[in-house]
């Protein structure tokens, strides 16, 4: 599946985790902020790789 | 090789214990019995049984967990595929108790894959389970690999151990040869041990089995690595054949895997260690917990309290302890779930934040689409039988 966007989500104004979405998908992830977490890994990595991450509402 | 009988006598001198009427050939040594250092298969869900996600998808044409627990298939720009768990009722693997399998099917090839492309199955291990092969050490234990395999293309398949952790990582392959088309076989593959770099002792993505089916000339121009070396990727698939991506009409399907600590040959390997479901399930449930895995549209989730007007908190505990903090993933629509409080019921769409989660448990957070009371209680259960809902701590 292709990322549509990931994006970070707070909680009383705090980042908590991140979603990533996906083209053409009703299917989502929250990810943790936790180094152990594959996808969270990825997510660094995609951000190395010069992608932007969208900011919480 | 039945056993009828035990000579416990021998066990308390202990001398290795001899089948009543079976000859040197038939003591559990001679069978690997008394060698194995694991109390569990450490290849988990070798038999293919637990597949919690789905038993069956189309159209992929990316990396991912798609069918079996535990088994990972690896797709860069090489073909579209059908991925099952397909159920067994005749053959060879069959008649020796493996009513699974992990089934790929090409249905759209790429005929000529460019230089870069990967299509591969492994299982990925965390380091801690993995130790007893002493790796990196001067006592360091040679590896068998063994398996059933059936696809429609005879020739040779590659399949690699990898070492994650040392620096550039370290790498040992070996071919398997299919002989018959369509036809179960059983696969005994031999590596060497190896001293140089140690795995490392925790929960991390250390170490893995990995089968490759296909790939352009970066994986496939080097030399099949019978000795472990530095990483070279154009080893990887440097003796592969199958090329499963190049021809619709391809298939591949793999069961009864086990891993060995030792050398051992076809007649000499152990038997394979059929664990309930139940224990096979517990072990996959530390990487995956798919929650209402039969798609009840009115499942219970769980617990929930009104942390404020709007807004509500789920809580829930994993079944057994997870590998790390998980990922949420779950498929949402219009009134997926539901969440039933004061005699009254709000459908949502989705839970929109994953907070305070670690590798027991999880707090779900819904903030739109619903209104109570603060501090009021309520349950959480699905709407709608096309909502998902998982804990993913794969590796």
């Amino acid at each position: 599946m292709k990322i549509d966007k990931i994006k970070k989500i707070n909680f009383e104004e705090k980042l908590i985790c991140y979603k990533i979405t996906y083209v053409d998908s009703n299917f989502e992830k929250l990810v943790p902020l936790k180094e152990g977490n594959t996808d969270y890994q990825f997510i660094l990595k995609w951000v190395a790789d010069g992608n932007t991450i969208e900011e919480a509402d | 090789m039945a056993l009828s009988k035990i000579d416990v006598a021998n066990m308390l001198t202990g001398a290795t214990p001899v089948a009543n009427g079976g000859t040197a050939a038939t003591t559990l040594a001679a069978a690997g019995l008394g060698k194995r250092p694991n109390a569990k298969p450490i290849f988990i869900n070798g038999n293919m049984a637990v597949s919690q996600r789905r038993t069956s998808t189309t159209g992929q044409t990316g990396d991912g967990y798609h069918v079996v627990d535990r088994m990972n298939m690896l797709v860069t720009n090489c073909g579209t595929y059908t991925v099952a768990q397909e159920a067994l009722t005749s053959g060879n693997a069959f008649a020796n108790g493996f009513a699974n399998a992990f089934r790929i099917d090409t249905t759209t090839a790429d005929s000529s894959p460019a230089s870069g492309d990967i299509l591969a199955v492994q299982q990925i291990f965390e380091g801690q389970n993995v130790q007893m092969f002493k790796k990196g050490t001067a006592n360091a234990e040679k590896f068998t690999l063994a398996f059933w395999v059936k696809s429609n293309k005879t020739g040779n398949g590659q399949v690699n151990l990898f070492d994650n952790d040392t620096s550039g990582n370290r790498l040992v392959g070996a071919t398997y040869s299919i002989s018959s088309a369509n036809t179960w076989e059983h696969k005994v593959v031999n590596f060497p041990a190896d001293t140089t770099g140690p795995l490392d002792d925790d929960n991390a993505k250390s170490f893995i089995v990995e089968w490759w089916l296909d790939s352009g000339t970066d994986y496939s121009s080097g030399a099949v690595p019978s000795a472990w070396e530095a990483r070279s990727n154009t080893d990887r698939n440097a003796g592969g054949a199958l090329q499963i991506a190049r021809n619709t009409a391809n298939d591949w399907a793999i069961t009864g895997v086990q891993l060995e600590v030792g050398e051992y040959s076809s007649t000499t390997l152990p038997p394979f260690q059929h664990e309930d479901f139940g224990d096979n399930l517990n072990r996959c449930l530390r990487y995956f917990y798919r929650i209402n895995p039969d798609a009840d549209a009115a499942a219970s989730i769980g617990e929930a309290s009104y942390y404020s007007s709007s807004a509500a908190f789920v809580c829930l505990e994993f079944p057994v302890a997870m590998r790390d903090s998980p990922s949420l993933e779950q498929s949402t629509g219009t009134n997926y779930f539901n969440l039933n409080r004061n005699s009254a019921n709000d459908n949502f769409n989705t839970f929109n934040n994953l907070n305070a989660s670690d590798h027991t448990s999880a707090h779900l957070y819904i903030s739109a689409d619903i209104s109570g009371t603060a501090g009021h209680g309520g349950r959480c259960r699905f709407e709608n039988a096309s909502a998902r809902l998982a804990f993913s701590s794969e590796l």
